[in-house]
């Protein structure tokens, strides 16, 4: 019913260059997988060679947080909400504004006990994995939708 | 040598200034030109001039006005009469009869009004004592920041009367002597000798008193104390007063530095009335890195200390000047407090940590706590090489951790337990699909401190895994709701075979089963942890299909479904379950909207066709449609399955609107002043039949005071809870804003797209006071 196999992002600039914080792991994944998913797209790693990237990728920010959502009557608690909040933005080369500071949100919910604290640590770390995943996707999405003027 | 001198001689460029400067540099302020005009002037050029009649001087960011003038140009001093109003950098000041050298601005003035540019502050005075360019001294003087309006009949909402005060601009401070504050026409507070600030910048002076009404510790009254000790540092000290209680002291210090940073808190409250004892919290925490030999290693502590089992109980996280930060903020459990050092080294491919992590459990003999295992210590090694040829993804793993707990709690011993995990995969990536085979293998060996029940001291276990993981993207263009968008449709499939190896007489020290979603449902262990492995022969079938507007290519919505299919039993549980042998697994249906900016829906559920019943549902929505309106609502069911022993089921609810757009009526953006906000969160257990938390505040906000009362209701056992009742009052530009000191403030991670009232205030030009 009209559904093609997807190609290869088609984007309107040739060169990228991401400006992340330090160690951050969602600009890690986000190169790996630009490097890693065909098309014409060179990801500049270098940070001499900003200038010379035709777009740059601020992350601006990228906030992991725990919320507990749900207690027990005897101050327990029962519900997490997992959040993984970012800010981001793109430049031409120029210093032109392509995306305005966009924000993007992921959030999951898992059930807590206390007495689980050393397993839930490690299921966290996999949900936050799992949402890392899905923002490097929305990020490739609206990297390539933009068409500059 | 022609063309050299040539570029010597050429013109220099006109260059644009961006804009004008806000301050005067100090050289370029003492040659500035003074202007004398009016409907008169005499004198002698140089010497002196005399203006009658609309008399105007202008030098700098320096202008008077008044109906007589005279200027001494050698002294540089200004004697005015008449209507005078100087205009200096955008504050303004007026008044009969001044006396003033001009750039030194040093001098007096007579009854005057003043209004200050940076915090609309303003009032009057029978003399102002122009000491320096920055300080000043007002003498018996009125001070307030509310706006004044046309009628007659005004009367500021606060206001300070005093003997004198003291107006330092260098360092923003005021200080007022003698002096009273008057709260709607009352006197409020008396003050000997109490000083305020003069901008929005981070000054030492008195936070915001909180004065609440607790249903269990009485009257209560916190005074905080902001102490800005450098511009890296700083304090916040906290005295209180609970009527039934006694007196207790709470103190915060923050630093920063370039290697290091963290933040210390700790409370006391002696003789506890209640309790009949000490009551005290601390809370530590530090990172920073250290130079070695071998390269930066990272140290982290993370350290929460409570006196006693009732504290969390007695103080509450969120509201209580002796929880500080000790419990709340960044705190997520409040009876299960950390204790974590931790050393992190990484270089190259090789990662490597240390770190020892010790529970407090706070005991409630109703609803008891196992408590967690402490990791004293654990050791850890990972090895990640980034180039392997042939396309080939490898790590290892390795990790020692000596697990220990109270045996009170447990029938199984302490132990030490290693383990080492390899894997290698393959990932084949295209834009249309991947496929990755994953190998993997675990070996793990215990040393008990006593025998096991079987009389062994020791155990093993070594067991591959083998997985492969698929999964293809289509796209096509389609037309939903009248709206243009892309269509993707994502299927996956994920085949996982593990064999089996008796695991019952195991120890259990920090493994649980996941929750089933759709991150754990595609993944090799439906442990997490790794005293278990689960011997799995099984396929996960799964599909997503999303819808992305193809202008900003901006998510708007996703649907999923997944489902696992069992070719063989699971035999490995944790103690006391049973054997997974359902061949087909409860179904997972997932949902998240986002179909403008405004609205959003996130939904998974977890159903079982053949009961036609779900174990786990979650549903969120949110409604954000512009800045302090927003309101979140959810619904989390959890039901008792083999793997999770308590039920759960919970409403929740926050949000945070203006009330006088209830009553109709937006006066829309800059219109601020003068307005009712609600503020709130609900968490109702459908368990307990109870509200288990509640915090609901109003918020007035005037143009120059912002009033909270904010009440908190916390459930602290079954049948116990605790009410509070608070009220705040901040005086804009006098007591300082946004500094921590307001309990509503946390409720952002609850609501979260709370916005702070009045956090985006701008700091106005001098030019917009231009005369």
């Amino acid at each position: 019913c009209g559904f093609r196999l997807r190609g290869a992002p088609e984007f309107a600039f040739r060169t990228l260059y991401v400006q992340a914080p330090a160690g951050s792991a969602l600009a890690r994944d986000l190169v790996r997988t630009l490097q890693g998913g065909g098309g014409e797209l060179t990801v500049l790693t270098d940070p001499a060679q900003m200038p010379q990237a035709e777009a740059v990728l601020d992350l601006l920010s990228e906030r992991q947080e725990r919320v507990a959502v749900g207690m027990s009557s005897a101050g327990q608690v029962r519900e997490l909400q997992l959040r993984l909040r970012i800010h981001f933005r793109l430049r031409g080369q120029q210093g032109q504004e392509w995306i305005a500071d966009t924000e993007l949100l992921q959030q999951r919910d898992i059930s807590y006990n206390e007495t689980l604290a050393l397993s839930k640590e490690g299921e966290e770390a996999m949900l936050f994995r799992d949402m890392r995943n899905d923002l490097v996707r929305q990020l490739i999405r609206r990297l390539s939708a933009v068409r500059p003027q | 040598g022609g063309s050299a001198s040539e570029q010597a001689e050429a013109p220099p460029a006109l260059r644009s200034s961006p804009r004008l400067q806000e301050t005067l540099p100090d050289d370029v302020r003492s040659q500035l030109p003074v202007f004398v005009r009016g409907d008169r002037v005499t004198g002698q050029p140089d010497i002196r001039a005399t203006v009658e009649g609309n008399a105007e001087l202008r030098r700098g960011d320096t202008v008077i006005h008044a109906d007589e003038m005279e200027y001494d140009v050698a002294d540089d001093r200004a004697k005015a009469r008449g209507h005078v109003h100087i205009n200096r950098a955008g504050n303004l000041y007026d008044g009969t009869l001044l006396d003033l050298r001009v750039d030194a601005f040093s001098g007096f003035f007579s009854d005057a009004r003043y209004r200050f540019l940076e915090t609309a502050a303003h009032g009057e005075a029978t003399r102002v004592d122009f000491v320096d360019r920055d300080r000043s001294v007002v003498h018996n003087a009125t001070y307030t920041t509310c706006e004044r309006t046309d009628e007659a009949s005004w009367k500021p909402d606060w206001i300070i009367h005093a003997k004198t005060i003291r107006l330092d601009r260098a360092e923003d401070v005021g200080t007022a002597e003698d002096g009273v504050l008057e709260f709607k026409g009352v006197p409020v507070l008396p003050m000997g000798n109490i000083s305020f600030p003069l901008s929005e910048r981070r000054k030492s002076g008195l936070l915001p008193p909180t004065i609440g009404l607790d249903s269990v510790s009485g009257v209560e009254y916190i005074q905080p104390y902001y102490w800005n000790i450098a511009p890296n540092r700083d304090a916040t000290i906290t005295p209180l007063v609970m009527s039934r209680r006694g007196v207790g002291l709470a103190g915060e210090f923050r630093y920063l530095e370039p290697r290091y940073s963290g933040e210390l808190n700790a409370s006391y409250l002696p003789r506890d009335q209640l309790r009949e004892r000490d009551r005290w919290a601390y809370g530590v925490r530090h990172r920073a890195t250290l130079g070695t030999p071998a390269g930066d290693v990272g140290l982290n502590l993370n350290v929460r200390r409570v006196s006693d089992d009732d504290y969390w109980r007695d103080f509450s996280p969120r509201t209580s000047g002796l929880a500080g930060m000790g419990m709340g903020g960044n705190q997520l459990t409040q009876r299960l407090l950390p204790g974590e050092a931790s050393l992190n080294w990484a270089r190259g491919e090789h990662q490597l940590s240390l770190r020892t992590l010790k529970w407090q459990t706070l005991q409630d003999v109703t609803a008891p706590i196992t408590p967690p295992y402490d990791r004293m210590p654990q050791l850890h090694w990972r090895y990640a090489p980034a180039q392997l040829g042939g396309g080939l993804d490898a790590t290892v793993e390795a990790d020692y951790t000596s697990f220990e707990a109270d045996r009170r709690y447990y029938a199984q011993p302490n132990g030490r337990r290693s383990y080492a995990v390899a894997q290698i995969s393959r990932p084949f990536l295209a834009p249309s699909g991947f496929i990755t085979p994953r190998l993997q293998l675990h070996a793990t060996q215990y040393e008990f401190d006593e025998s096991l029940s079987n009389g062994q001291r020791t155990a093993s276990r070594t067991l591959p895994t083998f997985s492969l993981d698929s999964g293809l993207v289509f796209e096509r263009d389609a037309r939903f709701f009248g709206g243009d968008y892309l269509q993707t449709l994502e299927p996956r499939a994920f085949y996982t075979y593990t064999p089996y190896r008796d695991q019952s007489m195991l120890p259990v020290y920090d493994t649980a089963a996941n929750d089933f979603n759709f991150a754990s449902i595609y993944t090799e262990n439906a442990f997490g942890g790794n005293d278990r492995i689960a011997d799995n022969n099984l396929l996960t079938l799964g599909v997503t299909t999303r819808l992305i507007h193809p202008e900003t290519g901006a998510e708007a919505a996703r649907l999923g479904v997944a489902q696992r299919l069992r070719f063989a039993d699971q035999k490995v549980t944790l103690p006391g379950g049973t054997p997974a042998s359902e061949r087909l697994s409860d179904v997972l249906l997932g949902a998240s909207i986002n179909w403008t900016p405004q609205w959003g829906l996130d939904s998974t559920v977890q159903y079982n066709p053949k009961t036609g019943r779900s174990l786990r549902t979650t549903v969120g929505v949110h409604y954000s449609p512009g800045s302090y309106r927003t309101v979140s609502a959810a619904y989390r069911m959890q039901k008792v399955t083999d793997l999770i022993t308590v039920p759960s089921e919970q409403v929740d609810v926050g949000w945070q609107w203006p009330l006088s757009d209830l009553w109709g009526g937006d006066r829309g953006g800059k219109e601020r002043a003068g307005r009712w906000y609600s503020v709130g969160r609900l968490n109702y257990s459908l368990q307990d039949r109870k509200l288990v938390d509640t915090v609901v505040g109003l918020e007035y906000e005037s143009c120059c005071w912002i009033g909270r009362v904010v009440l908190e209701r916390l459930q602290s056992s079954q049948i116990t809870a605790s009410t509070r009742l608070m009220f705040q009052i901040e005086f804009v530009g006098f007591s300082r804003l946004s500094l921590g000191a307001n309990p509503l403030a946390i409720l952002r991670q609850y609501v979260p797209r709370y916005k702070l009232l009045r956090e985006d205030v701008a700091i106005p030009s001098r030019f917009s006071q231009y005369d």
